[in-house]
C-alpha cells in the first residue's frame, strides 16, 4: 500500500467500553473496505454527495463497535449491514419509503468480493425497446444532457424528456415489478 | 407532464449532476428511482470514491478514536470518541459513551496535552438538568450540558451548511434556523427535510467549579 502523507505508524484500535486495545491496524481495515462500501452505497443512492455521507456515517458507526479478531468476511458483512441501515433511513427520510420496502434483491448490484467489481446493468437494459435502451445509455451511462440526447436520437428535447421517464419506468417494471406496498 | 413525471425528471437531473436529490415522495416511482441510481453507478468512474474523500474520512476516523494526548502535526478540533458512538442505538450507545467518558482525562487529574488546551467555558453550577449552554472559545462554537451525570459537549455549527444551531432545551435538541434540520445532544441528525451528517462532539471535563472543553491552542502557539 503506498504511503499516504499525514499518516504515521499504524494506530491501535481503541474499542470502547474499556476493552483492551485491538492489535490490528484500523487503517488497513478501513482502506481495505472503503472502496467496496462506497460502491455498494453509490449503486443504491446514485450520487457522490450522498454516497460520501452514507459511507462516512457507516464507518463512524461501525468502527468503534468492531470486536477483536473479526475476519475480513465478517467485517464486510457488518459494514454492509450498517450501510443498509443508513441507506434505508435516508430513503425513508427523503422519499417517504417504509424501510421494510427496500428490497435487497430487487435493487440488484450484488455485493462483490472483488474490489474492482463493477455494476452490471446489462440485465437491466435487456428486454427494452431499442429507443428506450438508447436513451438510458446516453443519459446515465454516457452522461449526455437532454439536449445532446435529443440531438443524438433525432428527437425534440421534450420527446427525450418524456422518453427517459418511460424508459426508466419500463425498465423498473421489467426488473422488479411494483416495489410499493400500500 | 404529471407531477410524478416532474418529480422523477428532477430526481434524474440531480443524479446526473452528482447532487443530492431533493426531498420528494417516491410512491410508484421507487423502482425507477432505485434503478436510476444503479444505472448511474455504472457510469465509468462514478462509483469510485475520490481519493480526497477517502483520506479525509480516514482522518476523521483517526480523530474519533485517538485520545487527545497523542502528538499530531495537525490539531484541529478533536472530536470525542462519542462521535462514533452517538449514532448507535440509544441504550448501548449511551452506556459505552459513559464508559468512554469515565476513562477520559478529567477524572485522572492534570494531563499533558499536545496540540490542545482545556479551556473553561462555563460554570459547572450553570449546567442544571436540561440546560444547554452555548460557548465560543478560540474559534470553537459549541454547547455544553450535563447528561446522566456527565458533562458533555457538541458542536454548535450545523453540519448541513454551517448555520449556528439554536438550543431547544424543552426537547433536548439543537435546531437549525436555516433549514429543516435538528440534532440530538449526542450530535446525531434527526429525521427532517435535510440529510445532515452527525455533529462532532467535544472533549469536555469538569474541573473544580468550571466546565472545560478541549480546544486548539491559540494561533502561534507550538502544536
Amino acid at each position: 500500500m503506498e504511503s499516504v502523507p499525514g499518516f504515521g505508524d499504524p494506530v491501535p484500535f481503541h474499542v470502547l467500553g474499556g476493552a483492551a486495545p485491538h492489535e490490528a491496524d484500523w487503517e488497513t481495515i478501513y482502506r481495505e473496505h472503503v472502496s467496496a462500501i462506497y460502491r455498494y452505497v453509490y449503486a443504491r443512492i446514485g450520487n457522490r454527495a450522498d454516497a460520501e455521507d452514507v459511507t462516512s456515517t457507516t464507518f463512524l458507526r461501525a468502527l468503534p463497535r468492531l470486536k477483536p479478531n473479526v475476519s475480513t468476511g465478517e467485517m464486510r458483512t457488518y459494514l454492509r449491514t450498517t450501510a443498509r441501515t443508513v441507506l434505508a433511513d435516508l430513503w425513508a427520510e427523503r422519499h417517504g419509503v417504509a424501510t421494510d420496502v427496500i428490497d435487497e434483491d430487487k435493487v440488484g448490484a450484488e455485493w462483490s468480493a472483488d474490489p474492482a467489481g463493477e455494476v452490471d446493468v446489462e440485465p437491466v437494459l435487456a428486454g427494452l425497446p431499442d429507443n428506450y435502451r438508447r436513451v438510458l445509455e446516453l443519459r446515465f451511462l454516457r452522461g449526455y444532457s437532454l439536449r445532446e440526447t435529443a440531438a443524438e436520437m433525432g428527437v425534440t428535447v421534450n420527446n427525450a424528456k418524456v422518453m427517459q421517464l418511460r424508459a426508466l419506468r419500463r425498465a423498473a417494471s421489467i426488473n422488479g415489478g411494483d416495489h410499493v406496498q400500500s | 407532464m404529471s407531477r410524478a413525471d416532474r418529480r422523477l425528471g428532477r430526481y434524474i437531473e440531480a443524479l446526473l449532476k452528482d447532487r443530492r436529490p431533493r426531498r420528494s415522495r417516491a410512491d410508484e416511482d421507487l423502482g425507477a428511482m432505485q434503478l436510476a441510481a444503479r444505472l448511474r453507478a455504472a457510469h465509468p468512474g462514478s462509483a469510485e470514491p475520490a481519493a480526497e474523500f477517502v483520506d479525509a474520512l480516514a482522518r476523521r476516523l483517526r480523530h474519533a478514536q485517538e485520545p487527545p494526548a497523542q502528538p499530531r502535526r495537525r490539531q484541529i478540533l478533536v472530536a470525542g470518541v462519542a462521535t462514533a458512538v452517538a449514532s448507535v442505538g440509544a441504550g448501548i450507545g449511551i452506556e459505552r459513551l459513559r464508559d468512554a467518558l469515565t476513562e477520559r482525562p478529567g477524572q485522572e487529574g492534570p494531563l499533558q496535552i499536545d496540540g490542545g488546551r482545556w479551556a473553561p467555558v462555563a460554570r459547572l453550577a450553570d449546567l442544571t438538568p436540561g440546560r444547554i449552554v452555548h460557548f465560543s472559545e478560540n474559534h470553537v462554537q459549541g454547547f455544553v450540558f450535563k447528561a446522566e451525570g456527565q458533562v458533555r459537549g457538541v458542536s454548535a455549527v450545523c453540519s448541513h451548511q454551517g448555520c449556528s444551531l439554536i438550543p431547544d432545551e424543552q426537547n433536548a435538541r439543537l435546531v437549525c434556523p436555516c433549514h429543516d434540520a435538528s440534532f440530538g445532544l449526542d450530535g446525531t441528525a434527526r429525521a427532517g427535510g435535510y440529510w445532515a451528517g452527525a455533529l462532532p462532539t467535544l472533549m469536555v471535563r469538569s474541573n473544580g467549579e468550571y466546565v472545560e472543553v478541549l480546544v486548539p491552542p491559540p494561533a502561534g502557539a507550538p502544536v
